[in-house]
C-alpha cells in the first residue's frame, strides 16, 4: 500500500512506519527524563513487563492484549508504566498508537505527542515540537490539578497595580461604544 | 496491475487530507467527544436557532458571581491537569497585569439578582507547545506558552486575551455547560460549593468534554467584535487580535498537532480576520496605536 508524504508523492507505507518507529523512537529519547506523563494506554500485543527498560531485564509478569496500563515516562523504545499498582517497563511498539486515522492531527502519536514527522512543517524541529503538547488525547485524559489553580492567587494582579502598569505603557483608556447587536 | 487501486487509495486519502483542512477537521474530536460521553449531538443549525431564541444570557443569569467562580475553579483544575502553568513569575504576572487592565474595560455583565458582576481575574500562562488560548466561567483566562511565543507586541497579547475575556462577560462557557446537556452537573457543583479541590467525575468529563468540543461558533465570532473593542478601549492597537488570526491563517496547519484544538473548536482564521477587520478600519478606526513591543519582547525572552 502507498500514501502520499507532504510533498504529494506516494511512498511506501512500510518503509514510513519503519521510519516512524525511527523517529518515535529519537522522540523519546530526547525526552528522557524530562518529561513524566499520566496517561492510560493500552497493550496491543502479549508481552510482559520487565523490571527494566531491557529485554535482559526480570520479567514482573505478563501483559495481555488490551490490558491497560498508566504510562509514567519514556526511555528510548521503553515506556515506564504501573499497573495494578505495580511499576515496570514495557517495550513501546507493544502497546496501542494513535495513528489508525487517516485524518490529519490523528497523526500525533499521543506516547510522546510527536507530530507532523512526514506531514507538512517541515521547516521546525518535529522531534521537539510536540513533547510539550496539549493534544485532545491529553485534554480526554486530564485529571483535576486544584494545586495549579491556587498558584495562579500568586501571580494575581489588582486593578491599582494594572492601572500602574498601563501608566507605564502609556496605555489610556477610551470609550467606544458596544455596538447594537452585540449590546450585553 | 496493482498500481490502479494504489493510486486511486493515495488519491483518496489525499482528498480526505483535503477535506480535513478545509473542515477545520471537526472529524477527530467528534470522535473523541463520542468516548467521553455526554453532549448532544444534535442538528447545530437547530442549535443556532435554539441559541438565538434563549441566547447565551438566558445561561448567564442561571448563575451567580460565585457560583460562576466556583465553576471557574473546576474548570481551571481540569485544564490545568492537561498541562501545567509556565514556572515563571514574571512572565505569570505581566499576563496577569495585561489581562486585569483590559478586563477592566470590559462590559459589567449583570447576576441573576441583576447586580453588575465583580469578576477576580485571573490569567495563566499554560506551559504547553500547543497553540491556543481559554477561559472559564467565573473569570479565569489562559494562554498557552506556544502562542505566546508566536505573538509579536502587547497589542496582539491583549487582543488574545480581550477575545477570552468577552467568552467570560458574555457567559459563552455557561452556555455550553447548558447546551451540552451539563447544567445538571454544574448545578451540583455550585450548589455542594465544596472548595475541597475535589472536582466530581461527572465534571471533569464536562469539561473536557467542553474543551474538545469548543463554543458555539457564533460566540467566537462575538467574542472577536467584542476582543477588537475590548484592546481599543484599553488603549492597545486593535489590529492586534486581526493580526493574530492572520498569522493561524498563514501559519497554522491542521497538520500540525499544536494546532490541533485551536482549529477543530474555531472558525476558520482567515474568516475570523475577514470578519473583524472591517470594524477595526471602521467603527475603531480612532483608536491608539498603542503595541508596547518592547516590554513584549522582553518577556518573550524569558519563555524556554
Amino acid at each position: 500500500m502507498s500514501v502520499l508524504n507532504h510533498r504529494g508523492n506516494t511512498v511506501n507505507a512500510s518503509f514510513l512506519l519503519n521510519r516512524w518507529r525511527h523517529w518515535l523512537c529519537a522522540g523519546a529519547g530526547l525526552v528522557l527524563g524530562v518529561t513524566a506523563w499520566a496517561n492510560t494506554v493500552e497493550v496491543s500485543t502479549a508481552t510482559t513487563l520487565r523490571a527494566g527498560p531491557a529485554l535482559d531485564a526480570k520479567i514482573l509478569s505478563q501483559l495481555e492484549p488490551g490490558a491497560q496500563v498508566e504510562h509514567l515516562s519514556t526511555q528510548g523504545g521503553w515506556l515506564k508504566v504501573r499497573i495494578n499498582k505495580r511499576e515496570g517497563w514495557v517495550r513501546i511498539t507493544h502497546v496501542k498508537l494513535a495513528v489508525a486515522s487517516s485524518t490529519a492531527s490523528s497523526q500525533t502519536n499521543p506516547l510522546t505527542g510527536v507530530a507532523g514527522l512526514f506531514t507538512a512543517n517541515s521547516n521546525r524541529p518535529t522531534a521537539t515540537t510536540g513533547t510539550r503538547g496539549l493534544t485532545p488525547e491529553q485534554l480526554a485524559q486530564a485529571q483535576p490539578a486544584p494545586a495549579e489553580v491556587q498558584l495562579l492567587e500568586h501571580y494575581a494582579a489588582t486593578p491599582a497595580q494594572a492601572q500602574q502598569f498601563a501608566r507605564s505603557g502609556k496605555l489610556q483608556a477610551h470609550s467606544f461604544a458596544t455596538p447594537k447587536g452585540d449590546a450585553p | 496491475m496493482t498500481i490502479q487501486p494504489t493510486r486511486l487509495a493515495a488519491l483518496l486519502l489525499g482528498t480526505l487530507l483535503l477535506t480535513a483542512c478545509e473542515t477545520m477537521n471537526i472529524a477527530p474530536v467528534s470522535n473523541l467527544v463520542g468516548q467521553l460521553g455526554g453532549g448532544n449531538t444534535s442538528n447545530h443549525t437547530l442549535d443556532v436557532v435554539n441559541d438565538v431564541v434563549s441566547g447565551a444570557g438566558a445561561a448567564f443569569k442561571d448563575y451567580s458571581a460565585a457560583e460562576q467562580h466556583t465553576l471557574g475553579t473546576e474548570f481551571s483544575a481540569v485544564l490545568l491537569g492537561a498541562r501545567p502553568l509556565l514556572r515563571n513569575e514574571r512572565v505569570q504576572r505581566y499576563v496577569n497585569q495585561v489581562g486585569v487592565w483590559v478586563a477592566a474595560q470590559a462590559d459589567k455583565p449583570l447576576d441573576k439578582e441583576g447586580r453588575p458582576i465583580q469578576f477576580a481575574w485571573r490569567f495563566g500562562v499554560i506551559d504547553t507547545d500547543a497553540i491556543n488560548a481559554y477561559a472559564t466561567p467565573g473569570g479565569y483566562v489562559f494562554i498557552t506558552s506556544g502562542l505566546f511565543k508566536r505573538l509579536e507586541s502587547e497589542a496582539e497579547l491583549a487582543g488574545v486575551l480581550a477575545h477570552e475575556i468577552a467568552h467570560v462577560t458574555r457567559g459563552h462557557y455557561l452556555a455550553a455547560l447548558k447546551k451540552g446537556g451539563f447544567a445538571q452537573i454544574a448545578g451540583g457543583v455550585v450548589k455542594a460549593k465544596t472548595g475541597s479541590g475535589v472536582v466530581s467525575n461527572a465534571m471533569v468529563n464536562a469539561v473536557r468534554n467542553i474543551y474538545s468540543r469548543g463554543l458555539d461558533q457564533s460566540d467566537e465570532f462575538q467574542a472577536d467584535r467584542l476582543g477588537v473593542l475590548y484592546a481599543a478601549r484599553a488603549g492597545y492597537a486593535p489590529q492586534g487580535l486581526p493580526h493574530v488570526l492572520r498569522m493561524y491563517a498563514v501559519s497554522g496547519s491542521t497538520s500540525d498537532a499544536n494546532y490541533s484544538i485551536l482549529f477543530s473548536t474555531h472558525p476558520a482564521p482567515a474568516e475570523r480576520s475577514h470578519r473583524i477587520e472591517p470594524i477595526v478600519a471602521t467603527q475603531l478606526a480612532q483608536a491608539d496605536n498603542v503595541e508596547n513591543e518592547k516590554r513584549f519582547l522582553a518577556m518573550r525572552r524569558q519563555l524556554p
